[in-house]
C-alpha cells in the first residue's frame, strides 16, 4: 500500500459550517496566511459543503 | 523518462536520445519553470524550516526523529532536492549560528466564526504577528492573543513536540476558540479533500477578452 500523506495535525472536535460566500471568504484568508512567508500550517476547523470544495479546489 | 547519460558526447545512442529530449521536453519544462519558480522557492523555503526544526528538536537522524522524518517525507514529495534537504539538516545540528527560528502558534477567527490555528516558524515575531494580523482583519477576521510560545524557548533537548504546548493556553482564549478543542492525531492518510489545493484561474483572461 502506498501512503498518500502522513502528517501530525490538528484535528478540531467541533467545527463551524458556512454558507457559500462566508465559505469563499474562508478559504481565501486560510490561502493567503499559508502564502505568508512565515507561515507553515493553516488549520481550521470550518465544514464546507462537497460542492464548492469541488468547485474552488478543481 | 530516464535521461539518457551522454557522458562527453558518448555513443550515437545517447546523442540522439539527448537530442530528442531537448527539442520537445526541455522547452517545455523550461517554461513551466519560469512560471513556478518563486512559488517553489517558497515552498522549499517552508520545507526547510520544518526541516531544520525538526532536526534541531530530535536530533538529524531521521531514523530516530519522526518528525524529521515526516518533514523530509513532504519535502521530497515536492521534489524538494536533497542537496537542499541536507543542508538544511546540517545547519540546525552543525550548532552554526545561524538565523533563530522560533515556533510560535497565531490563534485567530475567521469569517462566520471559524476557529484558525496559524503555525509559524519565525526570526522575527513582531514582523510576523503583524502580517499575521493584518491578513486576518483585512479578510473578515481577528487575531486573538497570540501564544506566549510556551516550550519552544527550552528548544535544545525537548523530545515533547513543541506542538503539545499549544494546549495549555486553551483557558486564556476567548469564548469562541474556547468552545472548540482540538486533537492530535496521528492521520495515515489523508484523502485530497482535506484542504483543497488552488490553481491560477485560468479562464479570467477569456471572460476579460
Amino acid at each position: 500500500v502506498k501512503i498518500e500523506s502522513a502528517d501530525l495535525s490538528m484535528i478540531p472536535k467541533n467545527t463551524v459550517e458556512l454558507d457559500e460566500s462566508k465559505a469563499r471568504q474562508a478559504l481565501r484568508l486560510v490561502d493567503i496566511l499559508e502564502d505568508g512567508e512565515d507561515v507553515q500550517r493553516v488549520t481550521a476547523n470550518f465544514e464546507i459543503p462537497e460542492a464548492l470544495l469541488a468547485e474552488v479546489g478543481g | 523518462m530516464i535521461a539518457p547519460d551522454v557522458g562527453g558526447w558518448g555513443g550515437p545512442v545517447g546523442a540522439i536520445l539527448g537530442l530528442m529530449s531537448g527539442h520537445s521536453k526541455w522547452s517545455q519544462i523550461k517554461r513551466q519553470k519560469g512560471a513556478n519558480d518563486v512559488k517553489r522557492g517558497a515552498v522549499f523555503t517552508k520545507m526547510g524550516r520544518e526541516i531544520s526544526l525538526a532536526a534541531r528538536a530530535g536530533g538529524g537522524d531521521p531514523d530516530g526523529n519522526f518528525r524529521l522524518r515526516l518533514a523530509i517525507e513532504r519535502a521530497r514529495a515536492t521534489n524538494m532536492p536533497l542537496d537542499t534537504i541536507k543542508r538544511a539538516i546540517e545547519k540546525a545540528t552543525g550548532g552554526g549560528e545561524g538565523a533563530q527560528f522560533e515556533e510560535i502558534t497565531y490563534e485567530g477567527y475567521g469569517p462566520g466564526g471559524v476557529a484558525i490555528l496559524v503555525e509559524t516558524a519565525t526570526d522575527n515575531k513582531n514582523r510576523t504577528a503583524a502580517e499575521i494580523r493584518s491578513v486576518l482583519t483585512k479578510h473578515g477576521g481577528q487575531l486573538a492573543a497570540p501564544e506566549a510560545s510556551p516550550g519552544s524557548s527550552s528548544s535544545a533537548a525537548s523530545s515533547h513536540s513543541p506542538r503539545a504546548a499549544t494546549r495549555k493556553s486553551w483557558s486564556s482564549l476567548p469564548s469562541m476558540l474556547a468552545r472548540t478543542t482540538w486533537t492530535h492525531q496521528a492521520i495515515r492518510s489523508r484523502s485530497t479533500r482535506s484542504r483543497p489545493s488552488w490553481r491560477p484561474c485560468a479562464d479570467r483572461s477569456r471572460r476579460l477578452v
